[in-house]
């Protein structure tokens, strides 16, 4: 029992932070209608940048996150000016394959400058834990929730109560009327992909210390992302929440109870098991258009 | 105050309007009338910015709007309001009324103020400030997208179909509202499919056909003419096709 | 006429000679020469077009991308190698299981896609490749792991060299081409082509599109898988990372894309261009950056591709050569278009002149809400059989959410819908198209990618295997579609695009497109707006004429002149309920309608009352 206890709570804690590195990729969908191939190589970049910043000038990964965010931002801006916007214009369907040579190219780029030895950041909380009874809390995980609430509840914060989140809303809920109003949804857009990378940035500064990385680790990162958002429901903010928390829970029963080989396969199954069973997400209340023929 | 000349201007490639001309007097309230398709929305899309006429140029209090944003438009003065699904469901009343100053993004408590002074106008943004605008009833989006065209105090309120799907009581407020706005000093050009309710409503009225104006006259006169049965049920003295 | 017939045939005949001799020549060229550097290279290049000629059935015909089809080469390697490695089954015919294997896959994931659509296929595709890799690298037992698993050496004289090799592939490409004309000129290719346009649109013409993706998918994968097991062969040791390589499939989209996707030799060519280039950068990009290097090197050509190249190399170049020519040939089209518009054609099959008494069609109770509002709310009607049946309101009264309804594009809440007596409101879009039911739209709808007369040969009466592989289009179905168009005035249209169209040939298009179907019901939304008098007279007839066959008409039109001249009876709608029916003559007298057109007069003293 205690052992089940133990492990939920480690799924529930990293599944949080799951949900902090997939809402960039949700976020762009819902306004954008664009699923961004490269989110996995935008957290492994990040993680990078939150890498260096702790070797070279020994800052703290969660205090780096808010130097590397800003810089992550303003380079997705440009790839969405420079790349994806334009692709989109000529072809929406091929958008996406743009976006996964931009993963590509990021990956490329990540080795380059790194190489391909596998980094990690590791500030003193990494390898200790909290103990509430017989559950052992690790610190590093602990943190990163929290560091997710956090960060996840300011963009919250931003959605819901500023003049930015409001037109985000109005942008991708209604575009023609959005104009009405004179939001210009091609506008908000890129701010749409600033704060996604930006957020995602956040994510891969819990990841640089909760995970060993090297520059292909992406593709993994891509599905793991992926099958969160899918679970929740393509472009919904608070099923991402849930998605994140669910696979969470999922990947550590498998891992402890089927073995943590296999645990890395637990994304892929639940992206192939919920599009065929239910391609809206598992909490969706209704079937969007866009899914059902 | 609103002067549409030789507008040309469409989708795809189609015309849909063919040098159509308007003119509407400041303070007055201007029906568009037609029967479907004749281009009724599309001469407030072309005003609004939404839609770049081809050809024509479109005078509002001394400004050429061709080719100005929908945002630059609002900013000016001149608000449209949609003819269906003009909210945003996932935001409170307040906040789409709110989301009328986006253009201008003026200090929290000018905009509240107001608010305040609009709630007296419309009591619904009133009494449900902090329910969500998709929880609302058609007539009550109605007042919702009313007040919020009303944040900017507009010159010109362009109303597309304010009766369509609303129950005989809801339209009724719908009247009262667009006077009440009128009296408030904003010009109003509607567009509207119930025809008795529009020419109740307006001092002047234009009668279009397949993109170009048929009859001009006030509310009283096209009222009493002979072919305003006949246009809506397609027996109109004939007008050049649009396509082919 | 006859002249461009010649030219057209000199054309290919020249084309077939060009092909012959490239085969020839890369027949021939192991035997000339011993490099075997080179014969290395057309091996790959064999593979990479097997595999973006693979991709392109799914990719360019059908419009659905695929960003995992080394799947199916991993599929087909690691199959080839465990028969042949634990079973001792002989090489060759591992591979070919190989291919059944990624058939098998194919079919699987068509199944996991069946119910969305676009970007879904993507991530789809994207997963499988991952999760195979994954299984691959995780069943020690039978993969061998990481560590690979490795396929016996080669038995055959070394005189012989890679021989065996090149040739298998060779002949493995020349039938992945040859299936993807084979599939370009049949029945399957018409309807994958308007699966890319507008999907939605091909269901509704009867096109059972489920089945068309999962058969085009399945046909292209078993290629790849063939070429995998081959591939595995060739290189002898397998591994998870070399097998299912994304990078390998982003290569194979790239050819693709660069080539021409949706042409037959786009893929073929951008393999020819793609895999010299990546032997190029492995030999000149040394040290241990190569790998990312190459990496950068080709994502980057991908996003060139995609910004500055989108249609790729060939459709880029023939539309730059033909420009001029088409030009021409449309104003050859446009000038014979005036003759023939009053021939009289037999358009309806055997369904159609047996008509049959009873009702065409029967609403009952039909009911749907968008968010809270009732769109159309507990409607009944009837068509008569053979009748030509008006529907009337004013706009946002329902008539074309009842459209929506009745073809299957939106579900109901309530109600029933019955076609010729028969229950329908259950069954899928193409199967009430089989069943008899046909609509325009008031913006016609056709495939831009088929000619003319390809839009009106495309419906599908009933779904059949064996069909989907007929030709395109039998000489007796170009003859019956000619006759249509001719009997429309649109004859010297036939072999054009119809965004060549204007909006009232459009229209026209789309109803004798529709009449392949062979209805026993057509709904038309709103046939005369926006078309010119003499064109609605044309269509008057028209109408008259197929009604004369016993097809019945439900007829949405503003024009109360046009429904008065057709309309046996006429229903009249407002705020989503029917509020009358009866003949022009008894309605256009009848308060309510009036009252549905201009207003209820009641609207204006209710709203003195204060709010």
């Amino acid at each position: 029992m205690a052992a089940l206890i133990q492990t939920l709570v480690f799924g529930l804690l990293i599944g949080g932070v799951y949900a902090l590195m997939s809402t960039g990729l949700t976020l762009v969908f819902g306004v954008m209608k664009i699923v961004n191939m490269a989110q996995g190589a935008f957290l492994i970049l990040s993680a990078y940048l939150t890498y260096s910043l702790w070797t070279y000038a020994g800052i703290d990964p969660l205090i780096g996150a808010f130097i590397v965010a800003p810089v992550m931002g303003l380079l997705g801006v440009i790839l969405y000016k420079g790349i994806i916007e334009r692709a989109q214009r000529i072809d929406a369907g091929l958008a996406i394959v743009a976006t996964f040579a931009l993963a590509l190219i990021l990956e490329a780029v990540t080795a380059l400058i790194w190489g391909p030895e596998p980094a990690t950041t590791t500030p003193d909380y990494f390898n200790q834990a909290v103990h509430i009874g017989s559950i052992a809390i690790p610190k590093a995980q602990l943190y990163a929730c929290i560091f997710a609430v956090v960060i996840t509840a300011g963009l919250a914060f931003i959605i819901k109560r500023t003049w930015l989140g409001h037109a985000i809303t109005a942008a991708s809920e209604n575009p023609e009327g959005a104009r009405l109003i004179g939001v210009e949804p091609a506008r908000v857009g890129t701010w749409i992909f600033a704060i996604s990378i930006a957020t995602t940035a956040f994510g891969g500064a819990a990841l640089s210390f909760l995970y060993q990385f090297v520059p292909d680790s992406q593709d993994g990162w891509i599905g793991l992302t992926l099958s969160v958002v899918i679970l929740g429901g393509l472009g919904s903010i608070p099923g991402v929440v849930a998605g994140g928390l669910v696979l969470g829970v999922a990947e550590a029963l498998t891992s402890n109870y089927v073995s943590v080989q296999w645990s890395t396969a637990v994304p892929f199954i639940l992206i192939l098991v919920v599009l065929t069973v239910r391609p809206q997400g598992l909490f969706a209340l209704h079937s969007r258009e866009d899914v059902s023929s | 105050m609103i002067t549409l000349a030789g507008v040309c201007g469409g989708y795809g490639g189609l015309d849909i309007l063919s040098a159509f001309e308007l003119n509407v007097e400041p303070g007055t309230i201007n029906c568009i009338i037609g029967p479907n398709g004749a281009g009724k929305s599309t001469v407030l899309k072309t005003v609004s910015g939404i839609l770049r006429p081809r050809l024509g140029s479109i005078v509002v209090n001394g400004l050429d709007l061709v080719g100005k944003s929908p945002a630059e438009i609002v900013k000016f003065g001149v608000v449209q309001v949609p003819q269906r699904h003009g909210l945003f469901a996932g935001l409170t009343v307040r906040q789409n009324v709110m989301m009328g100053a986006y253009v201008a993004r003026a200090s929290k408590k000018r905009l509240d103020a107001r608010y305040d002074e609009l709630a007296g106008m419309f009591p619904i943004i009133g009494k449900r400030a902090s329910h969500r605008a998709g929880g609302l009833s058609g007539g009550q989006r109605r007042m919702v997208e009313f007040a919020r065209a009303m944040m900017l105090e507009p010159q010109v309120v362009l109303l597309d179909e304010p009766t369509l799907g609303l129950d005989p009581l809801s339209r009724g407020v719908i009247y009262e509202s667009t006077r009440a706005m009128n009296e408030a000093g904003v010009t109003v050009l509607m567009v509207e499919q119930n025809v008795r309710f529009g020419l109740s409503l307006a001092d002047t009225v234009t009668v279009m056909s397949a993109g170009r104006v048929v009859l001009t006259g006030t509310a009283s006169e096209i009222e009493r003419h002979p072919d305003l049965m006949g246009l809506f049920f397609g027996l109109a003295p004939e007008t050049d096709q649009v396509a082919e | 006429m006859k002249r461009a017939l010649l030219r057209g045939s000199a054309k290919r005949s020249s084309r077939l000679l060009a092909l012959l001799i490239g085969v020839l020549a890369l027949a021939a060229y192991p035997v000339l020469s011993d490099n075997l550097y080179v014969q290395n290279m057309l091996i790959l290049t064999f593979i990479l077009a097997i595999g973006a000629s693979g991709w392109n059935i799914m990719g360019g015909y059908a419009g659905y991308i695929s960003l995992g089809s080394s799947l199916f080469t991993g599929l087909g390697a690691y199959t080839a190698g465990i028969l042949v490695a634990d079973f001792g089954v002989p090489p060759f015919i591992g591979c070919l299981v190989g291919g059944v294997t990624a058939g098998v896959a194919a079919a699987l994931l068509s199944l996991v896609t069946r119910r969305t659509r676009g970007m879904y296929f993507v991530i789809v595709t994207f997963a499988a490749l991952q999760l195979f890799g994954l299984i691959a690298r995780n069943w020690k037992s039978v993969t061998g792991g990481s560590s690979g698993l490795a396929m016996p050496l080669p038995m055959w004289n070394i005189a012989y060299q890679d021989w065996p090799f090149y040739y298998s592939l060779l002949v493995v490409l020349l039938a992945a081409i040859a299936v993807s004309v084979l599939i370009r000129r049949s029945k399957l290719g018409t309807g994958l082509f308007a699966i890319k346009d507008d999907e939605d649109k091909a269901s509704g013409i009867g096109i059972n599109a489920a089945a068309y993706k999962m058969i085009a998918f399945v046909l292209g994968s078993i290629f790849i898988g063939v070429a995998g097991g081959i591939y595995a062969y060739y290189i002898s040791f397998i591994t998870p990372a070399g097998m299912f390589d994304i990078v390998a499939s982003v290569l194979m989209v790239l050819a693709a894309l660069l080539g021409g996707r949706g042409t037959i030799w786009g893929p073929v060519l951008g393999a020819f261009i793609i895999e010299p280039l990546s032997e190029l950068t492995t030999t000149s990009f040394g040290g241990p950056n190569a790998g990312s290097f190459r990496l950068l090197f080709f994502a980057g050509i991908l996003v060139l591709v995609v910004l500055f190249l989108p249609k790729g190399l060939i459709p880029s170049i023939s539309e730059a050569l033909h420009n001029t020519a088409r030009m021409g040939a449309l104003r050859i089209a446009r000038g014979s278009s005036s003759s023939g518009a009053s021939a009289r054609t037999q358009v309806a099959g055997e369904r159609g002149a047996s008509a049959m008494a009873g009702d065409a069609l029967k609403v009952s109770g039909l009911t749907k809400s968008f968010g809270g509002v009732k769109a159309v709310n507990d409607v009944s009607l009837r068509v008569g059989a053979g009748s030509v049946t008006g529907l009337i309101g004013p706009n946002g009264s329902g008539k074309t959410t009842l459209f929506n309804l009745i073809d299957g594009t939106v579900t109901p809440k309530a109600g029933t819908v019955a076609l010729a007596g028969t229950s329908i409101e259950r069954a899928s879009r193409a199967r009430r198209a089989h069943a008899g039911l046909a609509r325009t739209y008031q913006l016609p709808r056709l495939f831009d990618s088929l000619s003319v007369i390809e839009n009106v040969v495309a419906p599908e009466r009933r779904f059949s295997l064996t069909r989907l592989f007929l030709p395109r289009m039998s000489g007796d179905e170009r003859d019956q579609a000619l006759d249509v168009l001719a009997q429309f005035g649109l004859a010297g249209f036939a072999d054009i695009s119809p965004s060549d169209l204007s909006y009232g040939q459009r229209k026209l298009v789309e109803l004798a497109q529709i009449l392949s179907l062979d209805p026993v019901l057509v709904m038309l939304d709103e046939p005369a707006a926006g078309i010119s008098p003499a064109l609605t007279e044309r269509l008057t007839a028209i109408i008259r004429n197929l009604n004369g066959q016993g097809i019945a008409i439900l007829l949405v039109e503003h024009d109360l002149a046009f429904i008065a001249e057709l309309c046996d009876n006429v229903f009249v709608m407002a705020d989503g309920e029917v509020v009358a029916e009866g003949t022009v003559a008894e309605l256009t007298g009848n308060a309510v309608v009036v009252d549905a057109y201009l207003g209820e007069p009641a609207a204006l003293g209710i709203g003195k009352v204060k709010s």
